[in-house]
């Protein structure tokens, strides 16, 4: 008998097996679907509604610096980036680690470096920032950046070959130094923004970059734009799987300075060229500055510093490397700038405004004065710069040959009316209010994050200073200098000390000679002696300073005009302020620069005044401030070279080419 | 049975493999009902992957259907006596690609050495074409011994034994549970309708017990196999790994209801918050967007194509037929269990697909191949 239809029951066992197990789940089916099994529902939300989403910040394109000729001071360049979705490392790691090395055999990279881009920061097994990738775990992650368009672009014309590789662009801050202008101090940097700084809110993110100095600090709000958000749903392991909404950035706004790149190049070359050669006459010249501004706007054209330094070492984050030398003591500072954030001793181009203050408190601007080699204070003799004395002269005359005895006696006898050293600390002093109506004393209001207010020693100031020391200088006074192995120079140090412990709050008759001549105590910036020059040259008018002059939409062109600070009277009255000028340009034809401005053309009379300025234990600081035509003043030069000697020799030369470059300009 | 049946019938057979069988000798109800499971299934991968990937998954899904279309015909045009043939060849050449995989030549998906890489981003899946081998070689193995009017003997139950254990281990080997699962099934199931004894039986049975037991207790188990089954147990143990994909596709079915939230519409799916979802998850997807309705029409459209199989190998006219028939329908019916199962959160998660419905080239050509071996041993009917 043949088997073939044998075993029917068990066949029929099987069938009713299977219409059991189909039967089975369809019931589970009608459980879970219909009757809400445990585990099935949602907590009793509705579906969907459980959705997870990630707000990713897209950061806006950076506006630019410009110059008020529309030459980009700094500006962005796209650098090409190669990401690759995170979802492609989750499903499998080992496949996508033989991707990227893939990746990396096509652009022609170490594979090292974009292993380690694939690991989140933080995640089990991820190597240590900053190889691992510390930003969003939403946005594709970049592998590498600054990578060859053409070898990028091979990559994704293979999806196969390279799933989840994407090739972007990514705005690197270039500074491309139009005519060789670094201002590198003015337009400061970008740094990566602080875990407080994003905590706060205002739309950063990790990896964010803020200014950090200058005017991308200064007006970084507006450079930034706004940043776009896109909204996206994830899942549980935080890869994306839509995007539920996205608002577009508004890239940032072009700030226009007045800032002119072909003066503020001339500028940084003088400056180089002087300091070189002030150093090969021995001096140590290690610093320096130059302003240039608009006195009848305030409108500043330049602002260099010495040293200085390539902003693009900044670019794509610094390195550790740069950061050191950068900040070392034989750098010298050079993110410091020197015309805006360090005081010097104005030396005698404070003199106007010593001979304001004269006028001012009822000596005659017509009256001759005596010039002798020497005058004496008390116990102490206060030398001229020349050993010989001039006789009687008048006080443009000893402005234009920089006699330092009349302003002693000025001074002097101004500060014995006021009472001397019985006088409260809170009569002001005539030298000083006048020098503070100048714009000394005070911060300028310039457009930038930092400046110095300088100093105006005044009793005031004498008085809080010696409360805060009095402990010190009083301890001093008793136990005296025993770390000082000079006996002489320890007793010295100690009789000063005792002295003033018990009078430091007064403002001795010394201290208002010194003044007078920008000595002493007194300190000024580059910046506020451009101001104070700007006042006598624009009729006394003191004027806050500006770089930023608009700020430009990219898109649409609409300009919104940076509002110009405050504008107010110095008090110099019409007479003195005429009479200044006069003696001002006589020092350029006849007195201590004739011989720095000889040659230079008629058409651009410069005047102004030198300053060497005695700074203890340290060289002279040579100053020239001055302004240009003296007949009608269009731009104000202020020049200080540090230990840089005479006033004459050094800053005087920096002055005369920033001018001829002025001139140039028309 | 009555021999006068019996002597006609081999002179019929014996006709067949001189000249292919007419169009309607084909078993139509077959044929439709599978034709049906792929288009659902196409649809359902369509929705999955039409956000991300417009409509390359809906078509590639089509053109694999219609190739096991066309293979399915080819093999049942073939006939029997083809098929009984090539079995040896089809086996063999089945095991010696599982031992391929095991060379550098196979690749590891998910903690699986289960892949052959072929050309133009094609891979291949050993596993799924030793299931045809083994359903064949079983059949021929038994069929040979019931042809000649006895039932199987201690040396064939040995035999098949070996048949099954081979592939069966390396199957395991890889790790793949789920298809070894099938093809312990498929084996135990042919074995029995093929006449093995009461007693064999029941030792078969209490051996499967001893291993189920084993497994649980010793480090037979990798942490990936054991990941994902203690996922399906409590999906809160592994929020991130497997339990994310077990809560998400109880959300997505859960949240179907009696008519779904509409094809194309479903929240869970449109997200893609539903990893796998096209390929061991696609039922999911008709669980969210089509409903209970929708779900159960499916599941009954599976049925269908199970229960077909197994009419057809009932009327099969010979022993190797009714045996291949019947190791097809156990094997269909286990993956569509084990799958729907899984999704139902009844079962453990493994990587089975649902046959027709899932996408996969592997899976479906040999789910159609499979329609293709009933198709040619159905033999003549009776006019």
């Amino acid at each position: 008998m043949s088997r073939a239809h044998a075993h029917h029951g068990r066949m029929l066992a099987v069938l009713a097996v299977v219409l059991l197990a189909f039967g089975g789940l369809v019931g589970r089916l009608g459980q879970v679907q219909l009757a809400g099994a445990a585990g099935f529902g949602d907590q009793g939300a509705g579906p969907g509604t459980s959705l997870d989403t990630r707000t990713i910040v897209v950061p806006a394109l950076r506006g630019r610096i410009l110059d008020r000729a529309g030459r980009a001071l700094a500006e962005n360049r796209m650098s090409t980036v190669v990401t690759l979705e995170r979802r492609v490392i989750a499903d499998d790691r080992s496949a996508a680690e033989a991707e990227v090395r893939a990746v990396a055999a096509v652009l022609r990279l170490d594979p090292a470096p974009l292993l380690g881009r694939t690991w989140l920061c933080g995640e089990r097994g991820a190597p240590a920032a900053p190889v691992c990738w510390s930003g969003s775990p939403q946005v594709p992650v970049p592998l590498a950046d600054g990578v060859d368009a053409a070898a990028a672009l091979t990559l994704v014309e293979q999806p196969e070959r390279f799933p989840g590789i994407a090739v972007s662009s990514r705005a690197v801050r270039v500074y491309p130094r139009p005519e060789g202008a670094s201002a590198a101090q003015v337009i400061g940097y970008l740094g990566p923004v602080t875990a407080d700084e994003v905590a706060a809110g205002a739309g950063l993110v990790a990896d964010d970059l803020v200014g950090r100095a200058g005017l991308e600090q200064q007006y970084d709000r507006a450079l930034r734009g706004t940043p776009g958000r896109t909204v996206v749903a994830v899942d549980a392991r935080g890869l994306v799987t839509g995007v539920v909404s996205r608002t577009d950035p508004v890239p940032g706004r072009d700030l226009v300075t007045s800032l002119d790149a072909t003066v503020q190049a001339s500028a940084e070359r003088a400056l180089a060229t002087q300091m070189r050669a002030a150093k090969k006459r021995g001096w140590a010249a290690d610093t320096g500055a130059v302003v240039v501004l608009d006195p009848r706007s305030g409108a500043v054209a330049a602002l260099a510093s010495a040293p200085t330094y390539d902003l693009n070492v900044w670019t794509g984050g610094i390195s550790s490397a740069d950061y050191a030398t950068l900040t070392s003591a034989r750098a010298r500072m050079p993110l410091l700038s020197r015309a805006t954030d360090v005081g010097f001793a104005p030396a005698s181009t404070m003199k106007p405004a010593s001979v304001a203050a004269a006028v001012s408190a009822g000596r005659s601007l017509s009256a001759a004065y005596d010039c002798p080699a020497v005058y004496r204070i008390g116990d102490r003799d206060f030398k001229n710069y020349e050993t010989f004395p001039q006789g009687h002269i008048s006080l443009a005359r000893s402005i234009e040959i920089s006699c330092d005895t009349v302003f002693y006696e000025l001074a002097f006898t101004q500060w014995k009316r006021e009472g001397g050293l019985r006088a409260a600390s809170s009569v002001a002093g005539t030298f000083a209010t006048v020098a503070r109506g100048l714009g000394l004393g005070a911060p300028t209001g310039v457009d930038l994050p930092q400046e110095s207010a300088g100093r105006v020693p005044d009793r005031a100031w004498r008085q809080a200073t010696w409360e805060q020391q009095r402990g010190e200088l009083c301890r001093r006074a008793r136990t005296g200098y025993p770390e000082v192995t000079d006996r002489t120079r320890a007793a010295y140090l100690q009789a000063i000390a005792k002295e003033n412990c018990t009078t430091g709050f007064q403002l001795r008759g010394g201290d208002a000679a010194n003044f007078a001549i920008g000595q002493g105590d007194v300190l000024a910036t580059p910046l506020q002696m451009a101001v104070m020059y700007g006042a006598i040259a624009d009729g006394g008018l003191v004027r806050t300073p500006r770089l930023g002059v608009a700020l430009v939409e990219p898109g649409s062109g609409a300009r919104t005009p940076v509002a110009a600070g405050p504008t107010r009277a110095s008090g110099l009255s019409a007479a003195t302020d005429a009479y200044l000028r006069s003696a001002l340009r006589s020092v350029v034809t006849t007195g201590t620069a004739a011989g720095a401005f000889r040659g230079m053309p008629a058409d651009w009379p410069v005047a102004g005044k030198t300053g060497t300025g005695e700074v203890l234990g340290r060289r002279d600081t040579s100053w020239f401030v001055s302004y240009a035509p003296a007949d009608r003043p269009r731009w104000v030069v202020a020049a200080v070279v540090g230990q840089g000697g005479h006033g004459s020799d050094t800053a005087a030369p920096v002055a005369r080419a920033v001018h001829l470059t002025l001139r140039g300009l028309g | 049975m009555p021999r006068a049946a019996d002597a006609h019938r081999p002179a019929l057979t014996r006709a067949a493999p001189s000249g292919l069988r007419r169009w309607d000798r084909h078993d139509l109800g077959l044929y439709v009902a599978a034709g049906g499971a792929s288009v659902v299934g196409a649809l359902l991968v369509w929705s999955t992957t039409v956000r991300t990937a417009g409509n390359a998954y809906l078509v590639r899904h089509l053109v694999t259907a219609g190739v096991g279309l066309a293979v399915a015909l080819l093999v049942g045009r073939a006939g029997r006596d083809r098929v009984r043939a090539v079995t040896p060849w089809v086996f063999g050449a089945g095991v010696a690609l599982l031992l391929l995989v095991r060379t550098p030549l196979g690749t590891t998906i998910n903690g699986s050495r289960s892949w052959i890489p072929l050309a133009a981003g094609f891979t291949l899946q050993p596993a799924e074409l030793v299931k045809v081998g083994l359903t064949l070689a079983l059949a021929a193995l038994l069929a040979h011994r019931l042809d000649r009017g006895a039932d199987p003997g201690g040396r064939d139950l040995v035999a098949a034994a070996v048949l099954v254990g081979v592939p069966t281990t390396l199957v395991v080997l890889q790790p793949d549970l789920g298809t070894a699962l099938v093809l312990l099934a498929l084996g135990f199931a042919v074995v029995v309708v093929g006449g093995a004894p009461r007693r064999w039986v029941a030792l078969g049975v209490a051996f499967a017990v001893a291993v189920g037991v084993a497994a649980w207790t010793t480090p037979l188990l990798s942490d990936y196999q054991r990941a994902r089954l203690t996922a399906f147990a409590d999906p809160t143990a592994d929020p991130l790994g497997a339990g994310y994909q077990t809560r998400q596709v109880r959300l997505a079915i859960g949240g179907g209801g009696l008519w779904g939230q509409g094809f194309m519409q479903g929240p869970r799916t449109q997200g893609g918050f539903v990893p796998f979802q096209l390929n061991d998850f696609v039922f999911s997807v008709a669980g969210e967007e089509l409903g209970f309705v929708g779900a159960a029409g499916l599941l009954l459209v599976l049925a269908v194509v199970v229960v077909r199989v197994l009419v057809v190998a009932a009327r099969a006219p010979d022993a190797f037929g009714r045996l291949v028939g019947v190791g097809v329908a156990t094997w269909l019916a286990v993956q569509v269990v084990e799958n729907v199962g899984m999704n139902l959160a009844l079962l453990p998660v493994t990587g089975l697909p649902l046959p027709f419905v899932s996408y996969g080239g592997t899976s479906m050509l040999v789910s159609w191949l499979a329609v293709g071996l009933v198709d040619a041993t159905q033999g003549e009917r009776r006019a």
